[in-house]
């Protein structure tokens, strides 16, 4: 039993920090891809000196994507930065430590899942909005690369445009399923926290026997 | 310690620590507490009987009872079930 908790704890505490690292992975890419987008249809706005509403509007969810990119970084930093104390703490407990240490990383959990819910829950918006932006502005890309190549046949151009809308849009998806993965997350752990208020009433009607 | 902690999680980390003797600037130290929210939990453990005082010369000390075993375990116990449920996926 006292293995089983320490195995689950163990599981839970490094899929969840792989989790963060992916998630930060994951805001870096919304942020390059932000500057990436609203710098080259920048330029191509300088060079062509026309106003067309597409360009206005991939240079609008580029800064979006840049606004966001560098809020998540930020805020994942802060998750990561205490779900790393706890995996350092964990690793530095012995293989036969009893169960009291793994009782005292698991209030540490309990206390960073009070103070980290609010951020998660943010993450999780965050994490669809910023997939729904990369999934639109790559099928934007890949449909305007479309258009040409009806009309003047397959260019260079046109090629590197489609592949750049499939990275945009496979970076949407991916933010769309790290952001599934922390709503599990978020669940369970709101679900532990219940727990722990019907645990505070038997642990209240222990004392007050005493 | 980061993050919040409720107070029978504090009381659990005061007995856990005090079962060797410990004084009061110890105890705030180890348990991350101001004076006053340890000068509170310390009163309402010892008026429970499960903390001793020990007063030696100038040296006051607390010491977890044998009675604050029961709240350990059960405490213990309680919160290691609730790893039972886990998310259900692993990386």
């Amino acid at each position: 039993m006292e293995m089983d908790t320490r195995k689950k704890f163990k599981d839970e505490v490094r899929s969840f920090f792989g989790l963060t690292i992916l998630n930060l992975v994951f805001g870096a890419l919304v942020l390059a891809l932000g500057i990436s987008l609203a710098t080259t249809r920048v330029l191509d706005l300088i060079e062509t000196g026309r106003l067309l509403a597409m360009p206005l509007i991939l240079i609008g969810l580029g800064i979006i994507a840049i606004a966001c990119g560098f809020y998540w970084i930020i805020k994942i930093a802060e998750i990561m930065d205490g779900i790393d104390d706890i995996k350092t703490a964990y690793d530095k407990l012995s293989k036969d430590s009893d169960q009291e240490p793994i009782t005292c990383l698991i209030i540490q959990m309990m206390a960073y899942y009070r103070s980290n819910k609010s951020t998660i829950s943010k993450m999780i918006v965050l994490g669809r909005i910023g997939g729904i932006l990369f999934i639109i502005a790559g099928s934007i890309g890949i449909i305007s690369s479309l258009v040409p190549i009806a009309s003047d046949g397959l260019l260079w151009e046109n090629i590197s445009q489609i592949i750049g809308g499939i990275v945009a849009v496979g970076v949407g998806i991916a933010g769309l399923v790290v952001a599934h993965y922390f709503e599990i997350y978020s669940k369970v752990w709101d679900t532990r926290l219940q727990e722990t208020m019907k645990i505070e009433d038997a642990l209240q009607q222990k004392l007050e026997a005493s | 310690m980061k993050g919040r902690r409720t107070s029978f999680e504090i009381y659990w980390e005061i007995l856990v620590y005090c079962r060797e003797p410990r004084t009061f600037t110890n105890i705030i130290n180890r348990c991350d507490l101001n004076s006053k929210l340890g000068q509170e939990h310390l009163k309402f453990l010892h008026a429970r009987d499960y903390l001793h005082i020990e007063k030696q010369d100038e040296r006051t000390t607390y010491i977890t009872t044998d009675k604050a075993q029961e709240y350990i375990s059960l405490f213990s116990k309680m919160y290691g079930a609730l790893f039972d449920d886990l998310p259900g996926f692993k990386l």
